[in-house]
């Protein structure tokens, strides 16, 4: 599924002189990777790489078969759209949307996804898996913690996507609903096959992914 | 771009104060300087079309402006007075038609004009309601004066003098309203119409009154209180009504002299070119396009300032909607990181400005009719008073 050789990238000098290394990194189709360790290791760094959203120095980065290090950026953002889905740590939903709105925000601002009856079909599927069916209507800000967790989720899987990179995706939750979120979200993946990179902090879910990476150990540095 | 619009529209409707107030403010601002374009534009169509209905006027020698306000609009109710031997050297030259003009009172806020039945005819003001003139202490009510007054055919109106200490002026008399006139948008419908002999009763310069107690055998009269005046003109006691004086010398405040051609008028004109008579005559279209050259240079700084004021909100708009995309920066990054491209972005920006625009299009195109609407009635007094 993900592939990584060599890889080396630095931010620019005015964000600071950290350097990130990984000389090889693999992934398995519809794997589920805990990524942890301390701030500044460069955990949302190596996401950020994957998605394509910055280009590495060196090295290679395939995913899903594809050369996402050698893509322009319009076919990264091509390659973002169809084969990626994203939860963010502050969930980044759309306040003045509903939930349904949200889940379907990927396809209302890329041409590239077509807002078929289709999808809106996995939509209320998707919302009916997660138990909020009822209220996809409702705005965002009238749901819970939990339940506004439960919509990044399927904001993240409807496009059906290869890879979901998920970024804390359970750090504001009481311990009962991450344990809960990480169900709905490996439920979800496992439906639609889908592999999972996600960076935590939360050492009580390690246990729940098929491998785990501790970025204290790993290969990398800081100069 | 139907989802660009759709996501721009949620995005308004959610802040909708906020995207509100920018609306009010754009529309304002756009509206404001075309409604007092209109204002202008109507105003001087109105005043210009008043004053190519009334080809000359002559009065007393004073501001031309005043008379003519006073001809036209019944304003300045203190212009000095003419008399009906003006009228009659204009009557008598047989170049024009002479319509005399008696404009001194004010009635519970209405102009109160003394005329003749050729002024109906000529400004073709045609009675909706009751009927015409026909005897003494009859009045007509222009569409805008029944209004206001709130009176009907049948009603009466009593004049009264316009403050205590006015002891030279109006006389008490109740007026019986006989009719009430068709609209005409111009001056007319706020005026109530009099004969000029009732506006002389008013005056003071004519009156009704008992007849006196006959004299005795011996040719003495009993001496008693002076005879009852009557305050109200009827069948039983108008053939008491009678004037003193020389009828010459009644005041008027105006004549309108509606020449019979050019030469008429040239001629006319000539018999007022010295300086020392009393009286001057005066061409109202003249009068009414330097007034409204004043004006106009009054609207070009308007306008200097409007751009400014303009300019100002403008730059402050901007601002908020660069503070407002500051706020919006994380959202943006979210889309970004969604897969949105730079255009799409842009795109969105676009449609919710557009959105606004449009809205503000709208309301400022409501707001120019309001102000059309709400100005057709009031443009002349606005610039009459």
């Amino acid at each position: 599924m993900i592939r990584i050789e060599g890889l080396q990238f630095r931010y620019p000098a005015a964000e600071g002189d950290f350097t990130l290394r990984i000389p090889r990194f693999d992934l398995k189709t519809g794997e589920r990777l805990a990524i942890t360790g301390p701030s500044g290791t460069g955990k949302t760094t190596l996401l950020k790489l994957i998605a394509g959203i910055e280009p590495p120095l060196e090295g290679s980065i395939w995913v899903d078969g594809q050369a996402v290090h050698a893509m322009s950026d319009s076919a990264r953002r091509r390659f973002r759209i169809t084969r990626l889905g994203f939860i963010f740590q502050d969930l980044q939903l759309l306040e003045y949307l509903d939930m349904a709105d949200n889940i379907l925000h990927p396809y209302r601002i890329n041409p590239a996804l077509k807002l078929s009856p289709a999808v809106r079909q996995r939509l209320r599927q998707l919302a009916a898996d997660i138990g909020l069916e009822h209220k996809l209507g409702q705005p965002v800000t009238a749901l819970s913690q939990g339940e506004r967790q439960r919509v990044a989720i399927c904001r993240a899987v409807l496009t059906q996507p290869a890879l979901v990179l998920a970024d804390e995706p359970t750090a504001s939750l009481d311990p009962d609903n991450k344990l809960k979120i990480l169900d709905v979200l490996f439920r979800t993946l496992d439906r639609e096959s889908a592999s999972l990179i996600a960076v935590t902090h939360d050492h009580e879910l390690l246990g729940r992914f098929d491998r785990v990476i501790d970025f204290s150990d790993y290969h990398h540095a800081q100069a | 771009m139907r989802q660009d619009f759709y996501l721009a529209w949620r995005h308004l409707r959610h802040y909708r104060i906020r995207s509100l107030v920018l609306i009010a403010c754009l529309s304002l601002m756009g509206a404001l300087p075309i409604a007092m374009h209109v204002l202008l534009d109507q105003g001087e169509s109105k005043l210009l079309a008043r004053a190519r209905a009334t080809p000359l006027v002559v009065g007393a020698r004073a501001s031309g402006l005043d008379l003519t306000l006073n001809a036209l609009y019944f304003g300045n109710p203190d212009l000095p007075r003419t008399t009906m031997a003006e009228f009659d050297r204009v009557d008598d030259s047989s170049w024009a038609l002479a319509l005399p003009i008696y404009s001194r009172f004010v009635v519970k806020g209405q102009p109160l004009v003394g005329i003749t039945l050729d002024y109906l005819d000529y400004r073709q003001l045609t009675v909706d309601q009751g009927e015409t003139l026909t005897t003494l202490g009859d009045a007509v009510l222009g569409a805008n004066a029944a209004t206001a007054l709130g009176l009907k055919v049948g009603d009466r109106l009593l004049t009264t003098p316009g403050n205590l200490f006015d002891l030279a002026g109006i006389y008490p008399l109740k007026l019986r309203i006989t009719g009430i006139l068709g609209r005409r948008d111009n001056p007319d419908d706020q005026a109530i119409f009099i004969d000029l002999k009732t506006a002389w009763i008013i005056e003071g310069l004519g009156h009704g009154h008992e007849a006196p107690v006959s004299p005795g055998k011996n040719g003495a009269r009993p001496a008693t209180a002076s005879p009852v005046t009557f305050t109200e003109v009827t069948p039983d006691n108008v053939a008491s009504f009678h004037f003193h004086g020389d009828p010459a010398t009644y005041p008027i405040s105006a004549v309108i002299a509606v020449p019979k051609d050019t030469r008429a008028s040239t001629l006319l004109r000539g018999r007022y070119l010295d300086d020392t008579q009393p009286d001057q005559l005066v061409v109202p279209l003249e009068i009414t396009r330097h007034l409204l050259d004043n004006i106009f240079r009054i609207r070009d700084l308007f306008d200097l300032v409007l751009a400014l004021v303009g300019i100002a909100t403008l730059l402050a708009l901007s601002l908020v909607f660069w503070l407002s995309l500051r706020m919006r920066r994380e959202e943006m990054r979210t889309l970004f990181l969604l897969g949105s491209s730079r255009l799409t972005l842009l795109r969105l920006i676009l449609a919710e400005s557009l959105l606004l625009g449009l809205a503000s299009l709208a309301l400022g195109f409501f707001w120019v009719r309001l102000a059309q609407q709400g100005l057709n009635e009031s443009t002349l007094r606005f610039f009459m008073h």
